[in-house]
């Protein structure tokens, strides 16, 4: 346990030290939350917009989830798939330790950092702008910070299985590129999920992408309460376990059939 | 006592056929072909504790991939191997917390970060108690004189410093047994030397069993006894430096210096190496012919200066040892 805790704050240290990324992001998640809100806005003042959500809730919603846009995952975990490609894998199982632990551990060191590193400045400016209301209660704020917890947690499994997955089929990352854009759309960046058609809902409430942002987003502003949001957290526990079942499953049977590349 | 038994080892590697260009690019496409290359392919050799042993083979001859599969990394096809009594690939997280492995060409340290926090994560991965890391780390620090190296990022490091460093890492947790797959590639003198004057030091004062890949063939002489060559996943040779350098027996180099250039008798088993005015330089093959013939022949042509007889390199002697068999 030691041992996988102190490569996860390892790897964090070393990708906080990435400041002029952190900037570049921030800026960039500046002008597309910017451009996103004046969409939806253009979409509330024609009554486009479905009723399921309020005016300044989309808003907030809009600008938590530029600050938290890291928790998704972009692509597939960088460290592992090029540990795969060049043979360094070889070197991972050298070392008395797990490595489907090994390597989840450093993948939620390496999401927690950028995502911190954007998160806090942003969420600054947005309460300096006044365009992002606190969270409504001090209990919908811890519930926040759990279920962000979670999402780390899942988005480096998520990260991992699809590193896995593209060994898999070959080095390629194929799945990947076709992946994101669904996990993105799914997850809430595009179009808050309460926006969406309430058939397409019932859908996206099972599948495991709420959970990386959706979620802890409308706990922070309170929409989920009570019972939804014992759910909400439930769903995401419930697909953590499966995804890192699942990963590890992928490890073991890959470690039996396993060539390292590059000599 | 064998530590390290492998029997009748076997390991296959599918390889992808492509015919290269726009032809092989497409039509891989539709049906892709793969073949089937032996990498390792019935091997068997034994190591007893405390030896320090020449791994030697030409490039992709699969020695890396007899190390794996005795690190655990990889899992054997055929055969098997047992290390310290263990199945390296069915226990592979025991086996590991008690064998020690280098890949000189990849690195184990972390790239962004001092050396220092890669040594206080390799305590925390092998749980050893407090004391005996201390004492264990101090020492190797000072048989590398890595010290001064201990505070800076990985990426910061030069290539000797670096793999002083590797050393240390895979040595931080005393394992009985080390693996080191080309240490010594690219260092120059003197990290080479630090490096071989470690493994030496291992060895006789400790006792760890060394299994050393290299090409460098003065690490070799500098502190193998014996060797395993192997070629094609086969092995060519098991035996003692002695047998290496007694496979070039019948072939002697000849260097002769002359006030003039003479003319060399042409005989079967011999070939001129190098002539140029008074200097010449003949491969004898004494199988067919005679070296006191040679030399007779050589004496009588010109007025000499100088004439040396000397066994071939064991450079040369690995090198024909590679090429002789397919």
């Amino acid at each position: 346990m030691g041992a996988y805790w102190l490569h996860c704050t390892l790897c964090f240290r070393a990708a906080l030290s990435q400041r002029a990324a952190a900037v570049a992001g921030i800026l960039t998640q500046l002008a597309f939350g910017e451009l996103r809100v004046q969409v939806l806005m253009a979409c509330y003042a024609l009554g486009v917009a479905a009723p399921g959500m309020s005016r300044t809730a989309a808003m907030d919603y809009i600008w938590l989830g530029q600050a938290f846009l890291r928790l998704v995952p972009m692509r597939p975990d960088e460290d592992l798939a090029d540990a795969m490609r060049t043979g360094a894998l070889a070197n991972d199982l050298c070392r008395p330790v797990d490595a489907y632990w090994w390597w989840w551990s450093r993948a939620i060191g390496r999401v927690a950092a950028p995502t911190l590193l954007r998160c806090v400045p942003l969420i600054l400016l947005c309460f300096a702008l006044g365009v992002l209301r606190p969270p409504q209660t001090l209990g919908c704020a811890l519930a926040c910070l759990d279920m962000l917890v979670l999402a780390l947690l899942v988005s480096a499994a998520i990260r991992v299985a699809l590193a896995l997955i593209g060994d898999w089929s070959g080095g390629s990352n194929a799945l990947a590129i076709l992946g994101m854009p669904v996990i993105w759309m799914l997850a809430g960046i595009v179009l808050p999920l309460p926006l969406f058609p309430p058939q397409v809902q019932q859908l996206v409430a099972i599948l495991p992408f709420r959970a990386l942002l959706d979620s802890p987003l409308r706990a922070w502003s309170g929409d989920l309460h009570g019972s939804a949001l014992g759910w909400a957290m439930l769903h995401q526990v419930v697909w953590l376990a499966v995804l890192v079942g699942f990963g590890r499953l992928l490890t073991r049977r890959g470690l039996t059939r396993l060539t390292i590349q590059g000599g | 006592m064998s530590q390290i038994v492998a029997s009748a080892l076997v390991k296959t590697y599918r390889r992808r056929v492509n015919a290269g260009g726009w032809r092989g690019a497409l039509g891989g496409l539709i049906a892709s072909q793969t073949s089937t290359v032996r990498a390792v392919d019935d091997l068997s050799f034994s190591i007893a504790s405390g030896e320090l042993i020449g791994f030697l083979g030409p490039n992709g001859a699969g020695k890396s991939t007899v190390i794996k599969l005795l690190a655990g990394i990889l899992v054997p096809d055929g055969g098997s191997c047992s290390v310290s009594g263990r199945d390296p690939s069915r226990d592979r997280r025991a086996h590991v917390d008690a064998i020690g492995v280098v890949f000189g060409q990849r690195s184990q340290l972390w790239f962004d970060l001092p050396v220092a926090d890669t040594f206080e994560l390799l305590r925390s991965i092998y749980r050893r108690d407090a004391a005996t890391w201390r004492a264990s780390r101090d020492e190797l620090i000072e048989i590398l004189g890595i010290a001064p190296y201990l505070g800076r990022p990985v990426r910061q490091l030069s290539l000797g410093e670096r793999m002083r460093c590797e050393l240390a890492a895979a040595l931080m947790h005393r394992p009985e047994l080390l693996f080191l797959d080309e240490p010594t590639i690219g260092l120059d003198a003197p990290a080479k030397l630090a490096v071989r004057d470690c493994l030496q030091r291992l060895n006789r004062e400790r006792g760890v069993t060394i299994l050393l890949t290299t090409h460098d063939l003065d690490d070799v002489e500098a502190l193998c006894r014996r060797v395993l060559v192997i070629n094609h996943g086969r092995l060519l040779l098991d035996g003692g430096l002695e047998r290496l350098r007694a496979g070039g027996g019948h072939s002697r180099l000849v260097r002769l210096e002359t006030r003039a250039r003479v003319e060399v008798v042409d005989r079967p088993g011999l070939e001129v190496l190098a002539q140029e005015a008074g200097a010449l330089q003949l491969r004898v093959d004494t199988r067919l012919v005679a070296i006191a013939e040679v030399v007779r022949d050589l004496l009588g042509a010109g007025e000499v200066i100088d004439l040396a007889v000397m066994p071939p390199s064991i450079e040369e002697v690995v090198a024909s040892l590679y090429l002789a068999r397919p």
